[in-house]
């Protein structure tokens, strides 16, 4: 940061001027608990450890690792909640409990980069506080304040493949508060759900969400982009007041300010960017502004109009997060949308990702990458299998930063396992069985192995559906 | 040249051709009819209507033949409880239009909503939809304008490309008075079921005393009652057992007051929602009811879905109750153009894939009357025909041929227009 050098400078020139004989400085006043953020730089930790777990041999199955092609008559090994080994032909210890994958197809855990579950929370009522899309201060929240564990859909979700979930605030403000990346195994707080490690996330938004009418927004999005460049410029200040305070070491540390703290991170990078934005004009603006302030775009979210600009998105990898394409014309900034989206910034070298930003969604988005690479096929770009299962594996994790942890089956990374009756890419699977680091924790042969949140516990009346063998489907006599 | 020479042939394919005879040859046609699956199989289609299907079909000479061989052939698809063509956009999330004049309810018909030159058309019909049952929303009310249990009038329309000859969609409309009995309804009618039930049970006996005598009701009355002049005669064709109440209904017992409250006043009604009418699927398998399901719905949305189950289609059609399919179109818009995948889906919970076709093509038809124009590839019915590239649930298939009407649609649509305008970027 160019502005520190001329007060680091004059820091320096005190310090040697000063006569060797004067009296030691003061000793610092001691800051009172909470006002120093680097004191305690993760204030709500993550006490989620998996528990332990044994080797488990999936054995003649078909499997996408995320991380190559295809492998046909395939192995897994899991062991200590890693994957200790994947390939034909693989070690297979005696100690290892064998699933034969014969007809049945793995798959890394689905990772949802953009969910909003626990916080708009099923049914709408129970968690009160429709913290999504409102409240003050926006850009200072953190998302994970307003998540409630107990959402029945985390259960669906996982009985859907689901194991890591990045949760946003809403879209309503330019600057909307952190996210938070969930293993989605159960737990009483979301402290016991964090991924260990995750980046936090800076949730920002353009477009017609954060400009409309109404007291507190920007009005226009020349409006907007004001509020975004005022703000950033106010964050660089806060960074830097911070900066001289520590090199100081005397005196009163700035006041802390939530939202400046969650901008500044994301200036210097600690706090990965993801951006909503429709508008490939929107994007254009965006990509200028990181560029006037100097920080990285992790990702636009939704992004229909991605088609427009892919190659600028590939240049400046950027990811793309973002549906298959239906969502066309539900409001106007969402006029222009193709199925094609993901496969254009896939053909185009850039970092493209499904997302669900809703619940029933949210259960399906292998089928949702499934349709958009049959677009991407149908238009002649080439789009493979492959590329459609990193859309809703790797990729997410890469665009959360988690990628180095889970994502792919990977020797050392996490055991988070998906075991499908059918491929994946159809319309007809369903997870049999879901490990999350190791664990088991769906078998959809074991009702005792499909956990109930509290809130539906003598609550509801749901029939737990039986493991039944995917259908045939209509190409064949029935 | 170029350009008119590709004007002409897409004004050729819109046209319909009414003096056209096609065949379609070595398909698998699955025609949901009497004829059932046939593995390889021709349909002959004359003056927009379907003429023959069989195994073997005797193909005239002057006829056009489509060699469907690998392919699939069925009916097309109908979207249910649809917002279809209502909005240019529709909103973050919601769909439809609604009446918010308090002296419009019942009389509403949606059906004059509908523009034929919404860009939401093509996309459906490049997806094999050609059919939609269009049905007003209650929610889509003006800001502060108080809640309304009649939604209104829904219409069955056609999603054909009419080019610019102009006209309209229609089918036939006022198929079914939407009703919502549910959480909304009782909010609208002051808080409670038990008020909803009250309110319901006058409208119905002023509507039957106005069909006696228009000029008999009370003025005064009807402003009580919110009802006017207008939906009152609205209701005549309700309580006099001619047009069904299409209710949104989800909690198992509003599910079974209603047809309580049906069988009491003998009116007919068709359930849409029904998230908990697995709960009382013999009920409703006694009462004759078919249902719309909200075959998305697993999702306690609010309370009155608490046990919402991918199960409700297979227990409902185990119990004896038609279903058909609809998508959640009172809360996000996506998967309008797309039933087909809200079957493929469904299929996966113990409904056959090919129940689950029924429940997007025949069924639909048969619970909005429409049965003998259309829903099943059968001698006499209107040739709506798509071919497909494989299984037409399946993801990774496309629509290869759409027809409808005894028309082959282009397959063109705002959405491919945008992609082939980008596509030279990354190709």
């Amino acid at each position: 940061m160019l502005a520190a050098l001329p007060l680091a400078g004059c820091a320096t020139t005190k310090a040697e001027t000063r006569p060797a004989a004067a009296a030691p400085p003061p000793a610092p006043k001691p800051v009172r608990a909470g006002l120093d953020p680097t004191a305690r730089p993760d204030p709500f930790p993550s006490t989620y450890k998996p528990a332990p777990s044994g080797a488990v041999l999936f054995v003649n199955a078909t499997i996408y690792t995320a991380a190559g092609p295809r492998i046909d008559g395939g192995a897994l090994l899991i062991r200590d909640g890693k994957v200790a080994a994947v390939g034909q032909d693989i070690p297979r210890p005696a100690d290892a409990t064998v699933i034969d994958a014969t007809g049945r197809w793995i798959t890394p855990g689905i990772i949802d980069p953009h969910a909003h579950i626990g916080a708009g929370s099923s049914p709408g009522p129970a968690n009160g506080d429709n913290s999504n899309e409102n409240g003050p201060n926006p850009g200072g929240i953190w998302i994970e304040h307003s998540v409630w564990t107990q959402d029945p859909m985390f259960e669906r979700a996982r009985e859907a493949g689901v194991t890591t979930i990045q949760i946003l605030p809403g879209s309503a403000n330019l600057f909307n508060g952190r996210t938070v990346t969930l293993k989605n195994v159960p737990a009483v707080a979301p402290q016991g759900m964090k991924f260990p490690g995750a980046p936090y996330g800076l949730k920002m938004a353009c477009g017609e969400n954060p400009t409309g009418g109404g007291p507190g927004k920007a009005g226009t999005r020349a409006g907007g982009m004001m509020g975004y460049r005022n703000t950033f410029i106010a964050a660089q200040a806060y960074a830097q007041s911070w900066a001289d305070w520590k090199k100081r070491g005397t005196g009163d540390p700035p006041r802390r300010d939530l939202m400046l703290e969650t901008v500044a991170g994301a200036l210097n990078g600690d706090i990965k960017v993801h951006i909503h934005c429709y508008r490939a004009d929107e994007m254009i603006q965006m990509i200028d502004l990181s560029h006037e302030f100097g920080f990285r775009i992790a990702a636009f979210h939704h992004a229909l109009e991605a088609f427009k600009i892919a190659p600028l998105l590939a240049k400046e990898q950027i990811a793309v997060v973002t549906w298959a394409g239906d969502w066309s014309g539900y409001k106007m900034e969402a006029y222009d949308s193709i199925m094609e989206n993901a496969a254009f910034v896939q053909k185009a070298g850039g970092l493209v990702t499904m997302h669900s930003d809703n619940v029933m969604l949210m259960q399906h988005l292998n089928q949702e990458a499934a349709r958009a690479m049959t677009a991407g096929r149908e238009a002649g770009l080439g789009t493979t299998p492959e590329q459609a299962v990193a859309w809703f594996t790797i990729n997410p994790a890469k665009v959360i930063g988690v990628a180095e942890k889970t994502g792919s089956l990977e020797v050392g990374k996490a055991a988070d396992v998906v075991l499908w009756d059918a491929d994946p890419l159809s319309v007809y699977a369903l997870p049999d069985l879901v490990f999350i680091d190791g664990v088991l924790r769906y078998d959809r042969a074991h009702p005792a192995k499909q956990p109930q949140s509290d809130f539906e516990l003598g609550n509801t009346k749901r029939p737990i559906s039986p493991a039944r063998p995917a259908p045939r489907g209509l190409g064949v006599s029935q | 040249m170029i350009r008119a020479l590709f004007l002409s042939a897409a004004l050729l394919a819109a046209t319909p051709a009414a003096a056209e005879t096609v065949a379609i040859v070595n398909a698998r046609v699955l025609t949901m009819g009497a004829a059932g699956d046939l593995p390889t199989g021709a349909v002959l289609v004359r003056d927009a209507k379907i003429v023959a299907v069989g195994a073997k079909v005797a193909i005239p000479k002057d006829a056009r033949v489509i060699d469907a061989r690998g392919q699939i052939l069925t009916p097309g698809i109908t979207a249910t409880v649809s917002p279809m063509g209502l909005n240019d956009t529709i909103g973050s999330g919601y769909g439809g239009r609604g009446s918010s004049n308090s002296l419009l309810t019942a009389a509403f018909d949606v059906n004059e909503d509908v523009n034929p030159n919404s860009p939401q058309i093509p996309e459906a019909r490049i997806e094999g939809t050609t059919r939609a049952v269009v049905t007003p929303n209650p929610q889509m009310r003006g800001p502060n304008a108080p809640a309304r249990f009649f939604g209104g009038q829904a219409a069955v329309i056609h999603l054909g490309d009419l080019g610019t000859q102009g006209g309209d969609l229609t089918v036939k409309p006022r198929v079914a008075l939407y009703l919502d009995a549910g959480e909304m309804g009782a909010s609208a009618a002051g808080g409670s079921r038990g008020a909803l039930t009250v309110l319901l049970k006058q409208a119905f006996a002023d509507a039957r005393a106005y069909a006696r005598n228009p000029t008999s009701v009370d003025p005064a009355r009807l402003e009580e009652l919110s009802l006017s002049r207008a939906d009152l005669a609205a209701l005549v064709p309700v309580v006099q057992g001619r047009e069904p109440l299409l209710v949104e209904v989800n909690r198992a017992s509003d599910i079974h007051n209603v047809l309580e409250l049906a069988r009491e006043e003998k009116v007919k009604v068709i359930i849409s929602g029904g998230s908990e009418a697995w709960m009382v699927a013999k009920e409703i398998a006694a009462a004759k009811v078919p249902v719309v399901i909200d075959a998305e719905e697993n999702q306690a949305f609010q309370w009155e879905n608490l046990n919402a189950t991918y199960e409700n289609a297979a227990i409902l059609h185990d119990a004896g109750v038609l279903v058909a399919f609809k998508p959640s179109v009172a809360r996000i818009v996506f998967l309008i153009r797309t039933p087909r995948f809200l079957a493929g889906r469904t299929a996966r919970f113990g409904l056959s894939p090919h129940e689950a076709l029924a429940a997007i093509t025949l069924n639909p038809a048969k619970i909005f009357g429409v049965d003998d124009r259309f829903g099943s590839i059968e001698p006499g019915k209107d040739a709506d025909l798509v071919l497909w590239s494989g299984d037409p649930l399946e993801t990774t298939t496309v629509a290869r041929m759409v027809m409808i009407r005894g028309a082959e649609q282009p397959l063109t649509a705002r959405n491919r227009a945008l992609r082939d305008r980008y596509i030279g970027s990354v190709k």
